[in-house]
C-alpha cells in the first residue's frame, strides 16, 4: 500500500514501549474529576475532536493531559510530535485495524472483549481509547493486545520505525501500569525482531531528547533523513565563511536543521544596507559584528546548536588551523581572493566544501571536493581551482554594492547551500579523509564509515558534479550543468601539487596578488578634473551654461540625479561609434553635438566618468579641444560630501 | 544529430550556415545587446575552410554579435576569458574538447560569467 510510505519512520522497534514521562493525579488534570460516571460509554466516533467525557484541563500539547475517567485506560500511540492530513488518516487506519485485531486476541487471553472504543487523532498523535466488556479499566492484555496487534499490522506492511505508548490509566495506579507494561514489553519483544535494552519507566533511553524528536521530527520522519540522518546532522560541524546574504539562510537552515556545532566567520559589522538580503540581522544591530549579530539571532532559533564566532576574516595563515575543527564548508564569501583560498583549504584539510554566490538577479551553486581529494591521488571531487584554474581579470568582477542583488535571489542561493550542506552530512561524511594538521598519512585512513542506505542522494566520486545556474528572469529560472571532474594538472589538488599545506600557512601565497586588483582610474589630467565644489560654484545660478552629463545606468539615475543633468550611460557610450546613428540611439548625445557648452561629467564614484570623458573626446565632441569635457572628482559620493549633505547617498 | 545546413546565396560564394542557439548569463548578456538568448546561423566553415569550432563561434560572436567595445570582457588570448565557462548542450565544454569542439545543427552553447557576490 503506496500510502503506508509514510509510516516507515513509525513502528517496528516496538520494545520500545514508554509511559508519559509524569502521569499526574487527576485532580490535577481532569475539570471532570469525579463526576464522570463509571460505566460511560465512548462511542467510535472519529469525527468529534474527542469524547465529550474526556476533558483536558492542562496544556493539550502535553501527551499526559488526557483525562481518562476513572474506569478507563486510555493509550495513547504517538509516532512523532504530530499526525494531521494523509498521516492521520493512515495511522487511523492503522489503528481501527489494530483495535479490531485486539479485540479477538482479548479473548483469547482470557480477558472480556474489546466491547467499543474509539480512536482519534489528535495534536500529539493518535488517542485510542476503549474499554474492556466488563466495563473495567483496561488491563495488561489489553494493552499487550493493542501493542501486539499494531506491532504485526506494521510489520505485515514491511514498515520499521518506532511508535511510543503513552498509557494514562485513570486511576492512576503507577505501580499497576509498570507491572503492565513490563509484561506488555516481554509480549511486544516476542513480535519484534529488534533486540533493544529495556526502558525503564522515567529513564530516557532514546539517542535524541525528547524535545530534539518534536523539533526536527517533520524531517527525521521523511526517508532521506530519518533517524540516523538526524543522528549525523547532530555529530556534524560546519563552518559557514561570511555571514552576508548567502551565510545567513545557510546558518539559520543548517542551525534549524540541527548540526551539532556552527561556526562562523566574518570580520565586517552589519550595515543598513546589508538588511534587505541578511536576514539574521536587524536594525537595531547595525554596527555590531555581523557574526555576534547572527549568533544572537541562531541562539533564539536553535539554542541546542553549539555557535564558535570567528571575528575576523578568513586568511591564509590561520585557515586551515580552523578548517580541522570542521566536517564541512560553506563558502558564503563575496570576492575570488576569498573563493580560492576556501577552496585550496578545503582541499588541504580533506573538507566537502559548498560554494555558492550571487549577484543581480542570478546565482550560481557548486558542490566541490566531495569526496573530498585524498592528497597525492586523483581520488575526489573538483575543487574551485579545477573549475576555475584561472582567476577573472579584476575588471571583470562586481561585487553586490557595485552590481546590485535582490534579497530572495542571494537567500535562494543560501537556502540551497543549506540543502545541499545537509544532503552531504546526511549521506555520511567520510571523515578517514579528513586531513589533520599533524599531517596524519592518509594512506593509514580507515574504512569509511559504512552507509546506512544506498539511496542516491550520496555523492560518489564516480557521480556527475554539477553546477546550478538560478536565473530569476530566465526561462527557465533553474538550470543544471555538467562540470568536469578533478583536473590533472590542478594547482592544488593534483597528484603533484604546487600549493601545499606548507606554502599556505607560512603566508607564502597572496590572494590578492593572484586575483589582481583592480586599477584606480587615473586617465585624466589635472586640467580635466573639477572638484565637485568648484563644480557646485562655476554653475551655480546658471552663472555657466553647461551640460553635465550622469554616467551611471538609468536605473540608477531615476533613483536620483543633480537637477539638469542628462544621463548617457557609460554603456551606451561605449557602443557609441560618433555617427549619425548615435543620436538616434541616444537622444542625449544628440544634445550634445548641439552644443557649444562645456561638458562636465559625472558617476558615483568617479570612475566611470573618467573613463566617459576619454570617450567623448574619441568621439569628436570637444571639438578639437575648443569645447571644454571634464570631469566630477569623486563622484557623486564626494558631492554629498562637499556640496549637498541631502544627497540620497544610495 | 542530422546536419541539414541551410543554404544562403551571396554574392560570389554561398555560405553555409547551421542554426545554433547561444546563452549568455552571469551579467555577459549584458555585452551582448542586454539579451540572454541568441538564435544564429554560423558558417559551418572557417576562412580557412576549417568546420566551424567554438574557437571560431566566439571570434564570429565578437565580431556579428558584440556591440559593446569591452571585448576584455568577453575575450583574452583568443578564447574566452578566465572566468568564463563554456557550456556546450548543458555541459562543460571541456568534456567536449574545449575550443576544438564542432559545433553540429540544433546545438545549445551557454556562456557563463562565474559570479562572486554573496
Amino acid at each position: 500500500m503506496g500510502a503506508f510510505a509514510l509510516s516507515l519512520t513509525l513502528a517496528l522497534s516496538l520494545a520500545s514501549i514508554l509511559t508519559s514521562a509524569a502521569l499526574l493525579p487527576r485532580s490535577l488534570v481532569c475539570a471532570n474529576d469525579g463526576t464522570t460516571r463509571a460505566g460511560d460509554l465512548f462511542l467510535r466516533d472519529n469525527l468529534s475532536p474527542q469524547p465529550p467525557a474526556l476533558q483536558p484541563r492542562a496544556d493539550y500539547s502535553l501527551p499526559c493531559a488526557i483525562c481518562v475517567p476513572a474506569t478507563r485506560t486510555a493509550v495513547l500511540i504517538r509516532s512523532f510530535e504530530a499526525v494531521s492530513g494523509t498521516m492521520g488518516t493512515i495511522i487511523y487506519e492503522m489503528l481501527v485495524a489494530a483495535a479490531a485485531q485486539a479485540g479477538v486476541t482479548l479473548d483469547t487471553l482470557g480477558d472480556g472483549l474489546v466491547r467499543d472504543g474509539c480512536v482519534n487523532v489528535v495534536s500529539n498523535g493518535v488517542r485510542w481509547i476503549s474499554i474492556n466488556q466488563n466495563n473495567h479499566q483496561q488491563t495488561l492484555s489489553v494493552v499487550a493486545a493493542a501493542i501486539k496487534a499494531v506491532a504485526m499490522f506494521m510489520r505485515g506492511s514491511g514498515e520499521y520505525g518506532w511508535v511510543t505508548f503513552d498509557i494514562m490509566d485513570g486511576m492512576n495506579q503507577l505501580g499497576d501500569l509498570k507491572r503492565q507494561l513490563s509484561a506488555a514489553e516481554n509480549v511486544a519483544n516476542v513480535v519484534s525482531p529488534t533486540n533493544e535494552p529495556t526502558p525503564s519507566s522515567g529513564v530516557w533511553k532514546w539517542p535524541l531528547e525528547a524535545e530534539e524528536y518534536k523539533r526536527y521530527g517533520r524531517q527525521m520522519i521523511m526517508p532521506e533523513i530519518g533517524l540516523q540522518g538526524q543522528l549525523r546532522l547532530k555529530k556534524a560541524t560546519v563552518l559557514i565563511v561570511g555571514v552576508g546574504g548567502l551565510g545567513c539562510p545557510a546558518a539559520a537552515y543548517l542551525a534549524g536543521a540541527g548540526v551539532g556545532k556552527l561556526g562562523l566567520i566574518d570580520g565586517d559589522t552589519v550595515e543598513t544596507s546589508n538588511l534587505h538580503r541578511q536576514i539574521l540581522h536587524s536594525t537595531g544591530r547595525v554596527g555590531m559584528l555581523k557574526v555576534d549579530s547572527a549568533i544572537d539571532y541562531l541562539r533564539q532559533l536553535n539554542p541546542k546548536v553549539e555557535y564558535v564566532p570567528h571575528k575576523s576574516h578568513l586568511t591564509p595563515t590561520t585557515a586551515l588551523d580552523i578548517f580541522k575543527s570542521y566536517d564541512l564548508i560553506l563558502d558564503c564569501t563575496d570576492h575570488p581572493t576569498s573563493r580560492y583560498l576556501i577552496s585550496d583549504a578545503a582541499v588541504l584539510s580533506g573538507t566537502p566544501l559548498v560554494s555558492a554566490s550571487a549577484l543581480r538577479t542570478e546565482g550560481q551553486l557548486m558542490v566541490l571536493n566531495n569526496p573530498p581529494t585524498i592528497p597525492g591521488t586523483r581520488d575526489g571531487g573538483p575543487c574551485y581551482r579545477c573549475v576555475f584554474p584561472k582567476p577573472p581579470p579584476p575588471a571583470s568582477v562586481l561585487s553586490c554594492g557595485e552590481g546590485g542583488i535582490l534579497g530572495p535571489v542571494v537567500g535562494v542561493m543560501g537556502v540551497l547551500m543549506a540543502t545541499e550542506a545537509i544532503k552531504v552530512i546526511v549521506a555520511g561524511l567520510d571523515k578517514s579523509r579528513k586531513v589533520e594538521s599533524n599531517g596524519t598519512d592518509p594512506s593509514m585512513r580507515s574504512e569509511a564509515e559504512p552507509s546506512m542506505s544506498n539511496w542516491t542522494g550520496q555523492p560518489t566520486s564516480k557521480e556527475r558534479h554539477s553546477l546550478l545556474l538560478y536565473s530569476a528572469y530566465g526561462d527557465p529560472p533553474f538550470r543544471s550543468v555538467r562540470l568536469r571532474g578533478k583536473r590533472a594538472r590542478c594547482d592544488v589538488c593534483s597528484d603533484s601539487p604546487t600549493i601545499t599545506k606548507d606554502s599556505l600557512t607560512s603566508g607564502s601565497l597572496d590572494y590578492a596578488v593572484f586575483c589582481g586588483i583592480p586599477n584606480p582610474v587615473n586617465v585624466l589630467s589635472k586640467e580635466e578634473r573639477i572638484d565637485p565644489q568648484d563644480f557646485a560654484h562655476r554653475v551655480s545660478g546658471a552663472a555657466e551654461e553647461h551640460v553635465l552629463v550622469d554616467v551611471r545606468d538609468k536605473a540608477q539615475f531615476d533613483i536620483c540625479h543633480i537637477e539638469g543633468s542628462i544621463n548617457i550611460p557609460i554603456t551606451a557610450l561605449d557602443c557609441a561609434t560618433g555617427d549619425n546613428n548615435d543620436d538616434s540611439t541616444n537622444p542625449g548625445l544628440y544634445a550634445l553635438r548641439d552644443s557649444s557648452a562645456p561638458i562636465y561629467a559625472v558617476c558615483r564614484f568617479g570612475n566611470d566618468s573618467q573613463l566617459a570623458v576619454q570617450k567623448l573626446k574619441t568621439l569628436g565632441y570637444g571639438d578639437n579641444g575648443r569645447k571644454y569635457i571634464g570631469d566630477i572628482r569623486g563622484g557623486l559620493r564626494a558631492w554629498k560630501e562637499y556640496v549637498d549633505p541631502a544627497w540620497p547617498e544610495y | 544529430m542530422d546536419i541539414t545546413p541551410c543554404r544562403f546565396g551571396t554574392s560570389d560564394q554561398s555560405l553555409e550556415t547551421i542554426p545554433i542557439a547561444v546563452e549568455f548569463s552571469g551579467g555577459l548578456e549584458l555585452l551582448f545587446s542586454n539579451q540572454r538568448k541568441h538564435q544564429i546561423s554560423l558558417p559551418t566553415k572557417d576562412e580557412d575552410g576549417q568546420t566551424a569550432n567554438v574557437a571560431f563561434l566566439v571570434q564570429y560572436l565578437c565580431q556579428h554579435l558584440m556591440k559593446d567595445r569591452r571585448k576584455e570582457l568577453f575575450v583574452m588570448g583568443g578564447t574566452v576569458r578566465p572566468g568564463i565557462l563554456v557550456l556546450i548542450n548543458d555541459a562543460d565544454w571541456e568534456l567536449e574538447g574545449e575550443n576544438s569542439y564542432e559545433l553540429q545543427n540544433g546545438d545549445n552553447v551557454l556562456f557563463v560569467s562565474t559570479l562572486h557576490g554573496g
